[in-house]
């Protein structure tokens, strides 16, 4: 068994290999096919919660890869709000950059801008722009709920937000109320 | 509105390669398990350390490779995590 981690050189290699041998817009393609068929948890979580459904799942994913981050939710109770991310150090691509025994692949931090806005975008969800700095593995973004979703999803995320709201100080997170 | 922030930073523990191929040190500054066993205001087990130390001696058992542990802090968690091969260290 090897960690997940392990994986990260795979996934960069593979890039580089598609492109090789086809070109860019072939990885793109694979890209748009792990998009559509392989982020079911992402998918769950917006489609029953809303915006918040995205800081359920970005909370639990980033700390498992043990990323360097700050996240921040601002939720309305009608489900409206945004969220913002800023990624001091990307621990996939971070660890691309300390491998010296292969060259990353040049468009590798491409793929997160291609796996999850058309996602979101389903469930009215718009993703901002993103600031890259690839040479030291440090993205930022924000995703934006500018209509209400239907009441039963802005509820959903609401109430999972208010219990969010009462663990906070046990998760090291900071809450309040405005 | 609701707001919520989380700051995770994971430079609190580096990993360190010296010349010597037979050493590695692990240094935690703050361990992320006891920060939040004192967040909850929860008492640390007495020895909650050797969660850590006798792990990773065990792990070595039956290897060329001895595990020490050292400069353990309990109030943040913050220790030494050394390996070193057997034959080197004599």
């Amino acid at each position: 068994m090897i960690s997940c981690t392990e994986f990260i050189p795979s996934y960069s290699l593979l890039f580089s290999w598609i492109e090789e041998k086809v070109d860019y817009d072939e990885v793109v393609r694979y890209w748009e096919y792990i998009s559509r068929n392989y982020l079911e948890k992402l998918e769950a979580a917006v489609k029953e919660k809303g915006l918040f459904g995205c800081w359920e799942y970005w909370k639990h994913s980033l700390n498992e890869e043990a990323a360097d981050f700050v996240m921040e939710m601002h939720l309305n109770e009608d489900g409206t709000g945004y969220m913002t991310s800023d990624m001091r150090y990307c621990p996939s691509m971070g660890f691309l950059l300390e491998c010296e025994h292969f060259t990353p692949y040049h468009a590798y931090c491409d793929h997160c801008s291609v796996l999850y806005p058309p996602i979101l975008k389903k469930y009215g969800i718009r993703s901002g722009s993103r600031k890259l700095d690839v040479q030291r593995a440090a993205c930022g973004g924000s995703r934006h709920m500018d209509e209400p979703p239907a009441p039963e999803i802005a509820a959903a995320g609401w109430q999972a937000a208010l219990k969010e709201l009462e663990n906070a100080e046990a998760e090291g997170i900071t809450a309040w109320m405005d | 509105m609701l707001n919520l922030r989380m700051d995770r930073r994971t430079s609190d523990v580096t990993i360190e390669r010296t010349e010597n191929p037979d050493e590695l040190s692990i240094t935690a500054r703050v361990c992320p398990a006891v920060e939040h066993i004192r967040k909850l205001s929860t008492p640390l087990a007495p020895n909650y350390e050797w969660i850590t130390s006798v792990v990773h001696e065990t792990i070595c058992e039956d290897t060329p490779w001895r595990a020490e542990f050292s400069n353990w802090d309990p109030q943040t968690g913050a220790c030494i995590q050394h390996f070193v091969r057997k034959e080197a260290a004599k």
